[in-house]
């Protein structure tokens, strides 16, 4: 009776899944190689594409690696320190997050430029380092916010009972702690591997020419080339590769165990002339490498004809010229495809999560593994599958507002997952079995128990689904959007295609408040669980 | 906007939903079973009914989906008897392949589209960079009383590639953006009705690359490499083979043809210029240090002189020094940049009716109108590209700062989808080894 | 009878928790059961709730079989062991959950809140966290919480486990005292005897998911029957007499000090042992003490005055409260 329960609840989430992914990227696929099936081996068996795979493997696992070391100081202090403005770190991380590309690369270029690191023999640009440092730039507020997150609410008393029997503290942490902390290490690390496996303009802008990974091939092909068999086969290249991650770090999570001791927060204060600059080198080391791009962005915006003014801000609240509305309107609009997109993630992600954590082994690995799949999968598969699948009677969503929150939601909802299910799972299932003897049946059970416990976690997520669908990832440009509709990402983009010192004065004033409001939605986002609880 | 209203509001609603106390809303008699526990499983799923609402006609879609042919199908029959016969009659035509639900879904659309035959609303789709002033689309309507809706689909090749995808079922009725880049891809693949409007009379032959007019030049310009005059570090060039001049080593920067289109258009015009010799040339950019970028964006505002990179010389367009007037920081009465006429390319904007619509004559109105003044005046400021039909009066930037090249390079279309592959396959084993 | 339990078990993969198990219990009654660890008491708690699957056998209320009703239909009570206060709300909200559930309005709500908080010694506790309160505090309100809707059953799972000695023993009173008042039909699940014993109207010993005796709480004491019994109730000491073997219970127990000096450690008379005192606890109004014999047999009893370590005392015992065993000999340890 409960399977069945389960299985009524999985249908959602999985229609979803079936309907906006599986449908549309399996539609494409068979449009390119339903005749061509060749296609599939001259992929896998040209040199050429043997290398693009494996460099996009490598590459995206260095990313990762980076990613790792670079926000490791700051989920530490993140996680163990008190300090003043600690909340605001963690909203701070995500900023980054949702900055167009093209701006970040404008800006770490100019970086490098005034710290010396592009002339002579030391070059960042369009060498492999440029692509590592950028996603882990990206990616960093991934590993700090989930990671660190966690690790905030792992009860210290383990680490301190190894301390007593005479462990360093170094090795306290590796014996004790990072044993506890993998489940959230893996699942924060399969995603930053999976969006550096699928980025796709910082390998442009900032690797050069010569790079190319599966993701810019496949837009290569289908693109420039209308070449569609080609793009396919890439397209299940990909795909396999990101199915056998998933499956591999499904795998290792489920070998994590199940509950560990959790508590409100562990951070203490520092206390002592070495902790207290432990705590401030971290944060300026993490500060440093997230703060110097975006100064630069936040000068270049205040500055008009070498001047500090405002008048880039002010200009803004008219109709720009070049664009078809004014940023205030580009604001809103943005915002409203987030909030939809929020939604739409909150309730697929939501369910998704419940069946995961209760549905039968069937239901919970399909949605497990389907619901983090649309972050490995290329753009362009799923753009132009919408294009072709969503196109008849009342599923022709193709110009349709709400396909852009859809698609954009496919991307958010494994972060509304990611940081659920880890919660749910962590609920002392005696608190189930008080509210069933008190006569909650299953289904009551879930609303009373799951989603309240849950809702904090679920607000963590949002927080990151609102700064997806505000940084315009996914698949968005494949289908028609009407100019009215243009969001702040593509406001600044369209400044930035035309020469003109106010233009990109503009776009840089816009790339700051697209900063601003992100911090304050996510800061909305944080506040509304004041634990932190949640691993996203 | 009232769709956002909507948005906002259901939004609210759910996460209010979500985070309230509990309140007596859960009221629930002991011993009432499945009825009122199946009632309530709905709502403790999604948090709210509003939530659940739309969860389910989610999943009603995906149950439909399955069986659309078939029951939509059935269902317009029975609406519309007389449509079978049109049916009958498209078999003829053999280009609507499987589903026979497309064809009659059209022939109920014919039906429709003749009860509001004189004011029906047409879809434009355009690549991202279109652009025009407030109003203009508006005087369309004024005038026919056709409403437009227009869509942004990507960038150029996105929405070409697009089209193609979407022959069958096409998600607009006129399309505009397909240069004479990309323009046999387009005709290649039979994505227009042909249409000769008659305002091409006025209009240099020159710009009109299809005999059969199923597309029409409504724009062009000139993709010229643009030097920042004060950053030069010898003379003005004014021929391509300057970039090759050791004083200019590491000043110039242009994009990969791969993934610009500026920098697809050097290419050609370097294979315009010199022909086979056209590697040679390449090869000696490359001696003297030539800077590749993904795109115009990171060339122009990342590398280029004006904006604090190392390179005095860049890829961009004849219209870039009206730009710098018109957008910078302090008025200045000189563009800071000049253009090297002897590397332009000439990009002609086409835009074509595509096959499938329910709309031909609005959509051909509206090419129609594209070609008038009021359009083709409104082009110049706001995508920087020169209208094709000479009655309109530039802007006075334009003028000025803004000329042409007298003698642009170019290439036939078939030239170029030819040999696409070939060129861009041997410029990176030059370019990039 | 108003619970019948017939030959009820539970497992868990290839593990048997609770094995063929019968028992009855009269409404009004408090049924404590009580077992090692292990011993299967609280799966068979959780079978009564529902909230574990029988294997086999049948659970009935007044004659209705309701094996197969869910656990949120049983119309139960339930304590846990760390209480599974929810967390996420007031201390009201945790008692008023189960009312909610039952579909009881407000006002009603708000009533019979206020009144289970005062029975429970906690009156104005209502809007406080759950979170902050005391191990003692939060035993109250999971009380309260399970006593809300007036389960026709209440069962505690071990819920003294978590507080110290003191608390235990103020608090056992305490629920002992509100069951009776209340007429709560309630089965106890525990490991400690005299939490048992203290609360229980009827005891029953579990031990490797069999349930091995049941009676009152002196019934069981005075008379365990067997020897995993009479050891469980604090009967350590096991004597044959006559090839009939015995328990000693502590009361049967006197201890003569021996003078220094006739240190002559035979057995005298059959029922008179010498032994050396091996520790002697100061328990309030008496003293545990602990001798042991020269066959290594310990002997445990009360003295009003303590004796030291080391020192030898004479064990006396009153045949009539000896407790006789089942006659297999099971020798343990």
């Amino acid at each position: 009776m409960i399977r069945s329960r389960n299985a009524a609840l999985a249908i959602v989430p999985a229609a979803f899944l079936a309907l906006f992914f599986v449908y549309p990227v399996a539609n494409l696929i068979w449009r390119g190689l339903g005749s061509d099936l060749g296609r599939l081996g001259d992929v896998m068996t040209g040199g050429r594409f043997l290398r693009i795979i494996w460099f996009t493997i490598w590459q995206a696992a260095a990313s990762t690696l980076l990613t790792l070391v670079v926000a490791a100081p700051l989920t530490w202090v993140v996680a163990n320190r008190r300090f003043p403005g600690r909340r605001l770190v963690r909203v701070l991380v995500t900023v980054p997050f949702v900055l167009p590309t093209v701006v970040v690369a404008g800006a770490w270029i100019a970086l490098a430029a005034r710290l010396g690191l592009d002339e002579g023999t030391i070059r960042i640009r369009h060498t492999v380092w440029a692509i590592l440092l950028a996603h882990a730039f990206f990616n960093v507020a991934v590993v700090v916010r989930s990671v660190g997150g966690f690790w905030s609410q792992l009860d210290r008393r383990p680490e301190d009972a190894a301390r007593t029997l005479g462990a360093s503290s170094w090795v306290a942490f590796r014996e004790v702690t990072l044993p506890r902390l993998r489940g959230a290490l893996l699942a924060a690390l399969s995603i930053v591997f999976l969006f550096s496996f699928t980025s796709f303009a910082i390998i442009l802008l900032l690797g050069g020419p010569r790079r190319a990974t599966i993701e810019t091939e496949i837009f290569r092909w289908a693109v420039t080339r209308t070449d569609i068999a080609t793009a396919a086969a890439l397209s299940i290249v990909q795909m396999v590769a990101v199915l056998a991650l998933v499956v591999l770090n499904a795998r290792l999570q489920r070998s994590v165990g199940g509950r560990q001791g959790m508590v409100r927060d562990r951070a203490r204060a520092a206390v002592g002339a070495r902790a207290r600059a432990g705590t401030a080198g971290s944060l300026m080391i993490g500060g440093a490498f997230l703060g110097a791009p975006l100064v630069i962005l936040l000068e270049r915006s205040f500055r008009v004809g070498g001047e500090w003014s405002l008048e880039n801000f002010r200009s803004l609240a008219e109709r720009v010229r070049l664009l078809p509305i004014s940023g205030l309107d580009a604001l809103l609009n943005s915002l409203s495809f987030a909030l939809a997109a929020a939604g739409i993630a909150v309730v697929i992600g939501g369910l998704g999560s419940l069946v995961i954590v209760h549905g039968g082994r069937f239901w919970s690995r399909v949605l497990d593994l389907g619901l983090l799949l649309p972050i490995g999968t290329s753009a362009v598969t799923l753009g132009f599958g919408v294009l072709i699948s969503l196109d008849r009677g009342m599923l022709d969503l193709r110009s349709s507002w709400w396909i852009v929150p859809l698609t954009q939601s496919l991307i958010a909802v494994p972060f509304v997952v990611r940081s659920v299910v880890p919660v749910l799972r962590a609920i002392d299932p005696s608190m189930r079995d008080a509210a069933a003897t008190l006569g909650a049946s299953p289904a009551v059970v879930r609303r009373e128990i799951d989603l309240r416990i849950g809702a904090r976690a679920l607000a963590t997520g949002v927080g990151f689904a609102f700064a997806i669908s505000l940084g315009e990832f996914g698949a968005t440009s494949f289908v028609g959007r009407r100019s009215d509709w243009l969001t702040v990402p593509l406001a600044i983009e369209r400044l930035l295609g035309t020469p003109g010192e106010v233009l990109r004065g503009q776009a840089m004033a816009l790339s700051v408040i697209l900063m601003l409001v992100t911090a304050i939605v996510v800061l909305i986002g944080d506040r509304l669980h004041p634990d932190g609880g949640g691993v996203l | 906007m009232k769709t956002k209203l909507f948005v906002f509001a259901m939004l609210f609603a759910l996460l209010a939903a979500a985070c309230s106390g509990d309140d007596g809303a859960s009221v629930r008699e002991l011993g009432d079973d499945e009825s009122s526990e199946s009632a309530s499983s709905g709502s403790a799923s999604s948090g709210s009914g509003s939530a659940s609402s739309s969860s389910e006609s989610a999943s009603s879609e995906s149950a439909s989906s399955e069986s659309t042919s078939s029951a939509s199908a059935s269902e317009e029959a029975a609406d519309e008897p007389e449509a079978t016969d049109d049916v009958a009659s498209d078999d003829d035509d053999g280009t609507v392949a499987p589903a026979d639900d497309a064809e009659s879904e059209e022939a109920a659309d014919v039906d429709e589209a003749a009860d509001v035959e004189e004011c029906p609303t047409i879809t434009l789709i355009t690549h991202d960079s279109f652009f025009l002033s407030e109003g203009t689309l508006q005087a369309f309507s004024d005038e026919t009383c056709i409403s437009v809706e227009q869509l942004a689909g990507g960038d150029a090749g996105q929405l070409v590639s697009s089209a193609i995808l979407t022959k069958d079922n096409p998600n607009a009725d006129v399309l505009f953006g397909i240069d004479n880049t990309f323009l046999q891809r387009g005709l290649d693949a039979d994505l227009f009705l042909p249409y000769a409007s008659p305002a091409l009379a006025n209009i240099d032959p020159s710009l009109i690359l299809d005999p059969e007019n199923r597309v029409t030049p409504i724009d062009f310009g000139d993709v010229c490499a643009n030097y920042w005059i004060e950053a030069l570090p010898g003379d003005v060039p004014t021929s391509l083979d300057d970039l090759l001049d050791p004083v200019n080593e590491g000043q110039f920067v242009t994009q990969n043809p791969e993934t610009s289109s500026p920098g697809f258009a050097f290419l050609l015009a370097t294979i315009a210029k010199y022909g086979d010799d056209w590697e040679d040339f390449w090869q000696g950019l490359v001696d003297n240090g030539v800077t590749i970028t993904a795109g115009w964006e990171d060339a122009y505002y990342g590398a280029f002189a004006g904006y604090g990179g190392p390179s005095s010389i860049v890829m961009s367009y004849a219209s870039s020094p009206p730009a710098e007037v018109l957008f910078a920081a302090e008025p200045i009465d000189e563009p800071p940049t000049g253009v090297l006429f002897d590397s332009c390319y000439r990009q002609i904007e086409f835009a074509g009716i595509l096959d499938g619509t329910e709309y031909p004559d609005a959509a051909a109105q509206l090419i129609d109108f594209m070609l008038g003044t009021t359009y083709q005046e409104d082009i110049p400021l706001n995508m920087f590209v020169y209208p094709v039909n000479p009655d309109a009066v530039l802007p006075p930037e334009f003028v000025e700062f803004g000329p042409l090249a007298e003698n642009p390079l170019s290439l036939s279309p078939e030239e170029i989808e030819a040999n696409r592959e070939a060129w861009t396959e041997r410029w990176v084993e030059i370019v990039l080894g | 009878m108003t619970l019948e339990l017939d030959q009820v078990a539970v497992s868990y993969g290839t593990t048997r928790a609770v094995d063929a198990v019968s028992l009855e219990v009269a409404e009004g009654d408090v049924l404590a059961l009580v077992g090692p660890s292990g011993c299967g008491k609280s799966s068979l708690l959780r079978a009564i709730a529902g909230l574990v699957p029988l294997t086999a056998g049948t659970i009935r209320w007044q004659g209705a079989d309701i094996t197969n009703v869910p656990t949120e239909r049983r119309d139960i009570g339930f304590m846990f062991q760390d209480h599974a206060l929810f967390g996420h709300r007031t201390v009201a909200d945790n008692v008023a959950f189960g009312l909610r559930m039952r579909g009881i309005g407000r006002v009603e709500r708000e009533e019979r809140v206020a009144e289970l908080l005062d029975v429970v010694g906690l009156t104005d506790f209502g809007s406080r966290s759950v979170e902050g309160l005391s191990g003692g505090e939060a035993q109250r309100v999971a009380l309260a919480r399970a006593l809300a809707p007036r389960p026709r059953l209440l069962l505690l799972d071990e819920p003294l486990a978590s507080l110290d000695r003191a608390r235990r023993d103020e608090l056992n009173d305490e629920l002992s005292r509100v069951l009776r008042r209340l007429g709560q039909t309630a089965i106890y699940v525990t490991h400690d005897q005299l939490e048992a014993f203290a609360i229980a109207d009827v005891v029953g010993v579990m031990t490797a998911g069999r349930l091995v005796r049941t009676g009152t709480p002196a019934a069981v004491w005075t008379d365990p029957r067997t020897d995993f019994v009479a050891e469980f109730v604090g009967h350590e000491t096991i004597i044959e007499r006559e090839g009939q073997r015995y328990a000693v219970r502590a009361d049967a127990v006197t201890f003569v000090p021996v003078v220094d000096g006739s240190d002559d450690d035979t057995v005298v008379v059959a029922d008179v042992v010498r032994a050396e005192v091996q520790s002697c606890q100061f328990q309030g109004d008496r003293h545990r003490l602990v001798a042991v014999d020269a066959s290594g047999r310990r002997w445990i009893g009360w003295v009003d005055t303590p004796s030291v370590s080391g020192s030898v005392v004479e064990v006396r015992l009153d045949d009539t409260k000896l407790a006789l065993l089942g006659s297999a000999p099971q020798e343990r340890r």
